[in-house]
């Protein structure tokens, strides 16, 4: 398939390594001679192991190559956000420096923007000496990644060692442009993706007057999660990675679904992938159209009429009050509970819903106590209208219609305290140490 | 309509605007352009009322002061906001408020803009909300600050090329018009009001809780304060000779003057020269 990445062998890579390591006291020519032969009689070494080998036996401190080679290899694309120790390589498109109070004292660091033909992101380099120029194409081993507000960026920190390269060094642009979830828009079409089925059920619908099995589900990878659509049995399950190529993606509601039919070249794979946590601002999703299992913080701005307890018709499950249903009259009304408000994190408002047990779960009273409470009505109207300026964590699709974005929670919970971590993540990020 | 976003941007973000984009036509509305590109119909806010006041004949109609760390929010509340109205003139003097409100502008000639705050909704609030309120907005502002300056950095003068970098496209529309509007702003003093503000948030929690283990000493010296004179600048040495006078320990005594001047009610005019804040009408 297009799109499958071979794993990468590049001996003048790990030539430049093992040289890194050497210095000016060995020859190039002598020490690749030599790394040749090894992997000869024992092609089934690592390249870890052949170049400690040669290491040592060139004089030099096989430790060295764990602080300067010890990362992962990986491409921009695969980046999570997460990572201590990860080996890139990249094309400066942009580079600016900038001065810094880090410390106490003036520093000159760069920020910049790369790509390897798979993603394009913003890195930081931490070293003043860092003399590249937009154009150089550079491998940076032990580099580490941050996620910052949802896009992950690439740290060059002391630890990193640099190699320059030139352009044959980037992965080749492939024809199917492999596309994360998070990037995923109605309407793109040609899509190579890989996801892991996070969930995935079976519905029978009408084509043309024909009875057809479809499946339908949430996909998620290390950037997101979108809505899964499968047109016929492929042998997909939960659980599973699949790499997929040539799919398209519609939405529904706004939510991204990517959808997958026969026809196109498809595989399970058997290696791992960790999927994150959909986290989202609400300003991305107005952009994006929706969000398929997000997580948003924000405050609640807004308290709809018609929160708290609630009277249903029996019949028709319509909210009434005074026991009177528009359609079926007179009734004796079934009590429920439910929050409608107005959730709000600074980049975008949603209309958020709460059902039954999650307003339970945040008014602290169930349903069923209130028989036993005094004023109980009046009680959780209160704590509901207290909601107003209080910051709630909630899970849920994120769907959009001419009135805006609607997020009908599958979990919320109140976020107090824990401001610590993240200002001092803050003021990190400014050079304030405090 | 679709619902405008609340924003949550310092006062002295807010205050320092002086460009607005009027709507079309009645029913579009009017935002406040913030020099870090804040695109303002609505505010969130959370911060201390200082002073309040009741205007209008009818009565019914407030005015107040509400002080974040970085300054101070102008806020009203009329008989179109019953509820709000009513908790801005009940509430205590001072006390944590959070407001949802819409942005008012005011301009009696062509040079002068008052903006302020006609709240929506109004809640008494307590330190938890100002604590988590302080984070996102230092966390906004500086997500503002790293957009506005890599929209320097490369001269943007199209939304689209910020979009591209994974800012939301709200806020690369403002940030693209602020640069054209209030040009290349100091940013390194919007990042120490950030700084300012959460290192209050983290510092200023033990300033508070002494205060109010040591609330008897704190009485004690805005007494001394009000003998010295309410509109009178003091001198910072006068005060602790005074206060060490009637027993208070020097390090209890400048714990609460830090305390008594992150909570506005007095301040240091100038270092070591404090002067008792007395609430004023609104300007």
């Amino acid at each position: 398939m297009v799109c499958l990445e071979k794993p990468e062998n590049n001996l003048e890579t790990h030539l430049d390594e093992v040289m890194g390591v050497l210095g000016d006291s060995a020859e190039r020519d002598k020490v690749l001679e030599s790394m040749k032969k090894l992997m000869e009689r024992f092609p089934e070494l690592s390249m870890f192991e052949v170049k400690k080998i040669v290491i040592k036996k060139f004089g030099g401190n096989p430790w060295e190559l764990r602080k300067s080679g010890g990362g992962v290899e990986k491409k921009l694309s695969e980046l999570g956000g997460n990572e201590t120790s990860v080996n890139v390589i990249g094309k400066i498109l942009k580079i600016w420096d900038k001065v810094v109070e880090i410390d106490g004292r003036s520093r000159k660091i760069f920020h910049g923007i790369m790509t390897d033909n798979t993603a394009t992101m913003r890195f930081t380099a931490w070293d003043e000496n860092f003399n590249y120029k937009a154009g150089d194409v550079i491998r940076v081993i032990n580099a580490y990644t941050r996620r910052w507000r949802g896009n992950v960026e690439l740290n060059i920190g002391e630890r990193a060692v640099i190699v320059k390269e030139d352009d044959s060094a980037l992965p080749a642009p492939v024809a199917g442009k492999r596309v994360k979830l998070r990037d995923l828009r109605a309407g793109m079409s040609g899509v190579c993706t890989k996801f892991r089925v996070l969930s995935l059920g079976e519905r029978r619908i009408k084509v043309n007057g024909e009875e057809k099995v479809v499946f339908s589900g949430i996909a998620g990878d290390e950037t997101g999660k979108v809505l899964l659509s499968v047109w016929a049995d492929m042998g997909i399950n939960e659980g599973d990675v699949v790499l997929v190529e040539d799919a398209y993606v519609t939405s529904w509601k706004g939510i991204p679904q990517i959808n997958i039919d026969v026809g196109m070249p498809l595989e399970v794979l058997t290696e791992d992938l960790s999927v994150a946590q959909n986290r989202v601002r609400l300003g991305w999703v107005e952009d994006v159209g929706g969000a398929a299992d997000a997580v948003v913080e924000g405050f609640i701005v807004d308290i709809k009429r018609g929160s708290g307890i609630i009277r249903r018709c029996p019949v028709c499950d319509r909210v009434i009050s005074e026991n009177k249903c528009p359609v079926h009259g007179s009734v004796d009304g079934v009590l429920d509970m439910r929050i409608k408000a107005v959730i709000d994190d600074g980049t975008g408002c949603a209309t958020l819903v709460l059902g039954r047990e999650l307003t339970e779960k945040i008014v602290g009273i169930r349903l069923e106590q209130c028989t036993s409470i005094d004023n109980c009505e009046k009680i959780v109207e209160d704590r509901v209208r207290g909601l107003f300026a209080t910051e709630l964590r909630v899970r849920g699709n994120i769907t959009k219609d001419e009135f805006g974005l609607m997020l009908v929670a599958s979990d919320a919970e109140i976020m107090a305290g824990g401001c610590e971590k993240e200002a001092r993540e803050v003021l990190s990020r400014l050079g304030v140490v405090l | 309509m679709r619902r405008e976003v609340a924003w949550r941007v310092f006062a002295s973000e807010y205050n320092a605007s002086y460009h607005v984009v009027r709507g079309g036509s009645d029913k579009e509305p009017t935002y406040v352009l913030t020099p870090l590109g804040a695109l303002v119909n609505r505010l969130f806010i959370v911060g201390i009322l200082v002073d309040r006041e009741e205007v209008g004949e009818d009565g019914g109609l407030y005015r107040g002061r509400l002080s974040d760390p970085t300054g101070v929010y102008y806020i009203s509340a009329g008989r179109f906001q019953p509820e709000a109205s009513k908790v801005l003139g009940s509430a205590e003097i001072p006390s944590y408020l959070a407001v949802v409100g819409k942005c008012r502008v005011y301009s009696p000639d062509e040079e002068t803009l008052y903006l302020s705050v006609r709240a929506e909704r109004v809640r008494i609030a307590d330190r938890w909300v100002r604590d988590r309120w302080t984070l996102r907005a230092a966390q906004d502002t500086l997500q503002r600050i790293e957009a506005m300056e890599m929209a320097m950095d490369i001269n943007a003068t199209e939304p689209a090329s910020l979009v591209s970098a994974g800012i939301p496209s709200r806020l690369a529309r403002g940030v693209v018009k602020a640069l054209d509007i209030y040009g290349r702003v100091d940013l390194s003093r919007y990042r120490a009001i950030v700084a300012d503000a959460l290192r209050f948030m983290l510092v200023g929690r033990e300033g508070e809780e002494v205060f109010e283990e040591s609330y008897e000493e704190e009485k004690i010296i805005l007494e001394i304060l009000q003998e010295m004179g309410s509109e009178s600048e003091i001198n910072y040495r006068d005060i602790l000779d005074a206060a060490t006078a009637r027993g208070i320990k020097h390090s209890i005594i400048d714990e609460i003057i830090d305390s008594l001047i992150r909570r506005n009610v007095i301040e240091e005019v100038l270092p070591g020269i404090i002067r008792l804040k007395v609430p004023k009408g609104i300007g």
